[in-house]
């Protein structure tokens, strides 16, 4: 098996086109061993999201391959790409993670209900993710119902629905109301033990000064790491 | 392998879980939710679906109560080649009279094998305002199958009952109703009961033509004369030699008629038709918009659905389940408002305006009514949720 969770080569991204042209990406190669754990930190607009979103297969680069588990994730067309982000990816985003009107639980049954998991097994698959982030109890919240570190927490047990590959979080601890440094990196190192491999854009000096390796980025160029 | 027993316990244990879990469905307890989330618009868009079925189910019913019942009053006529009318008797008025003494007449011409004449008019037996109708010869009941009692053989105020109207005032043979025109009412005994094959027939009373033209003041005149001939070839000789005899009637075939109402149907057929696709599109252009705005609505939802991995397909799905249950609750409304609608219509066809229309409702037309709806919902719900299914997921994410 490929020892790269993760390759990069020469990612660039352009917004617009024409005369006004943003460079989002201006050339970044990288790469992340099976099981480690990865922050990537810069100071806002310098790339990170796309970064992340290139990598988990949302968005396409410009220019340049991405490798996810030896797999060329940049010839993938729109079918193997949903199979590719159902397999092998899983991703946290800032804002906004949950399907408002599914529970917790059925917000984490449906990954696994598109990878065609049955119903019995499913909710039994789905309450012990949450459980695993420390959400027994509030299965069958809504998100409305539920503070912004709860939702995230739900979205990470989403995301390690399907056992994925690689775990992208995109500035988890950013903002008020969301998890915690210390709760996330507890949990974090818990799900380590399963092997996945976590790349976590963040600004939060304790996740980055817990994680295995920091990548500093400044205006789309990776300059450090 | 050390496991294995302990994984097959397992294994048990879920299909006799998975068993006891009712099946259900995410994307529908989705669809179901977001519908409720969005009451106004869902409400709105189903009208729409309501609006289009209740009119095809009630024109449907109607069209074919109507249709039926003229093809059935043209076979109560049934065995007669020719029927006389007054030039200006419509099919389904009450019948401007003819002179009695044109029987006599007709029945002379060379050819005409048998006569029977008739005198319609409508009044009130008992509590029930329906068609009286006196023949004559009383022997020969055309087109009536006698199902019970005997025929008007004794007394002039002997009278028969249709099936319909002997359930309705739950008659019985031996009865006495009274029988109510503008002019005169009289006592009549109930001495038999008959089946038509018109609705119409069986809810109307027969009585000898004498005692009718008296009960309507109509002495020697008839509504119309039915006339068998010996061969079919001699049928427009003798329609001719008929309209020769007098002015003012007019011949009809019996096969002119069928064609007539055949035409007719085919015309009413078309009319619903367009009507009904009319409405039906409308309503279709109603869920197509609430379906476009929820997808502009839930771009970052569909973002997030992309993001986690659901294919193009199960996003389709989740957006059509939407449209589909639009069409589920708009059909079932649609068809019960439709059934009561054409109900309703017969009730006050009946008892307030004094005509007689039958609906016809069945399980096809209910049915139709129906699948229309889903196939409405489904054809015009497919684009919008194929567009939601389409965005990219970067283009969905960036939407908050
Ligand atoms: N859809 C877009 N259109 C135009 N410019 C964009 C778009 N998305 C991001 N950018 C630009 O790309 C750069 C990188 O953005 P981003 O990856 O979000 O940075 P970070 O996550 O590090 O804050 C920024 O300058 C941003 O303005
Ligand atoms: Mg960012």
């Amino acid at each position: 098996m490929n020892r790269w969770a993760v390759e990069a080569y020469d990612l660039v991204k352009t917004y617009g086109n024409g005369k006004v042209r943003v460079y989002a990406l201006r050339g970044v190669d990288l790469k992340v061993k099976q099981g480690e754990i990865v922050s990537i930190v810069g100071p806002s607009g310098c790339g990170k999201s796309t970064l992340l979103n290139i990598l988990g297969g949302i968005d396409k680069p410009t220019i340049g391959r991405v490798f996810v588990c030896g797999e060329d994730v940049t010839a993938m067309n729109e079918a193997e790409l949903a199979h590719f982000r159902l397999k092998k990816i899983g991703i946290v985003f800032q804002f906004f993670n949950l399907i408002p009107t599914l529970t917790a639980l059925e917000n984490v049954e449906l990954r696994l209900a598109a990878s065609g998991c049955g119903n019995g097994v499913r909710k039994d698959k789905a309450c012990e993710l949450l459980a695993r982030v420390g959400m027994n109890g509030k299965e069958g919240r809504k998100p409305s119902e539920l503070s912004g570190g709860e939702q995230q927490r739900v979205a990470i047990a989403r995301a390690l629905a399907n056992n994925p590959a690689v775990v992208l979080m995109d500035e988890p601890t950013g903002n008020l109301d969301s998890i915690t440094a210390k709760d996330l990196i507890t949990m974090i190192d818990k799900l380590n033990a399963q092997g996945q491999t976590f790349v976590i854009a963040t600004h939060d000096s304790s996740v980055k000064e817990s994680t295995d390796r920091v990548i500093t980025m400044r205006d789309g160029v990776v300059i450090d790491g | 392998m050390k496991g294995s027993h302990k994984e097959k316990e397992g294994r048990t244990f879920e299909v006799i879980k998975s068993s006891l879990t009712l099946p259900y469905s995410l994307e529908l307890s989705m669809a179901l939710r977001n519908l409720v989330r969005r009451k106004i618009r869902s409400i709105l868009a189903t009208f729409g679906v309501v609006i289009g079925i209740t009119t095809m189910v009630t024109l449907s019913a109607v069209s074919n109560g109507m249709s039926s019942q003229m093809v059935g009053w043209v076979r109560s006529f049934m065995g007669s080649d020719l029927v006389v009318t007054h030039t200006d008797s419509e099919t389904f008025s009450i019948q401007e009279n003819i002179p009695e003494d044109l029987v006599k007449r007709i029945s002379s011409i060379d050819g005409v094998t048998s006569l029977t004449a008739e005198l319609d008019n409508a009044a009130t037996v008992g509590e029930v305002r329906t068609l009286v109708r006196g023949i004559r010869p009383v022997e020969e009941l055309r087109g009536l199958t006698l199902v019970e009692g005997v025929n008007l053989l004794e007394s002039p105020y002997d009278m028969l009952v249709g099936v319909d109207l002997k359930r309705e005032c739950s008659l019985r043979v031996g009865d006495t109703v009274k029988i109510s025109s503008p002019h005169s009412a009289k006592e009549f005994r109930v001495v038999g009961v008959f089946q038509s094959q018109s609705s119409l027939l069986d809810r109307a009373v027969i009585i000898r033509l004498e005692t009718a033209q008296e009960l309507f003041r109509a002495k020697n005149l008839v509504s119309l004369i039915l006339v068998d001939v010996r061969e079919p070839k001699m049928i427009n000789e003798i329609k001719r030699q008929i309209e020769g005899l007098t002015g003012g009637v007019k011949v009809i075939r019996q096969d002119a008629i069928i064609k007539t109402i055949q035409q007719g149907k085919d015309l009413l057929e078309t009319f619903l038709l367009s009507v009904s696709s009319i409405s039906l599109i409308i309503a279709g252009v109603g869920i197509m918009n609430t379906m476009f705005m929820s997808m502009v609505e839930r771009k970052r939802e569909i973002g997030i659905l992309k993001a986690i991995g659901l294919s193009r397909t199960q996003i389709v799905k989740i957006f059509l389940l939407e449209s589909i249950l639009i069409g589920v609750f708009g059909g079932l409304i649609g068809v019960l408002l439709g059934s009561i609608f054409s109900k309703a219509i017969e009730y006050v066809s009946l008892n307030y305006l004094g005509t007689s229309l039958f609906v016809s409702l069945n399980w096809g037309i209910l049915s139709f009514g129906f699948i229309l709806a889903l196939l409405c919902a489904s054809v015009f719900g497919l684009y919008p949720s194929w567009r939601a299914a389409s965005l990219s997921p970067m283009e969905a994410l960036r939407y908050e």
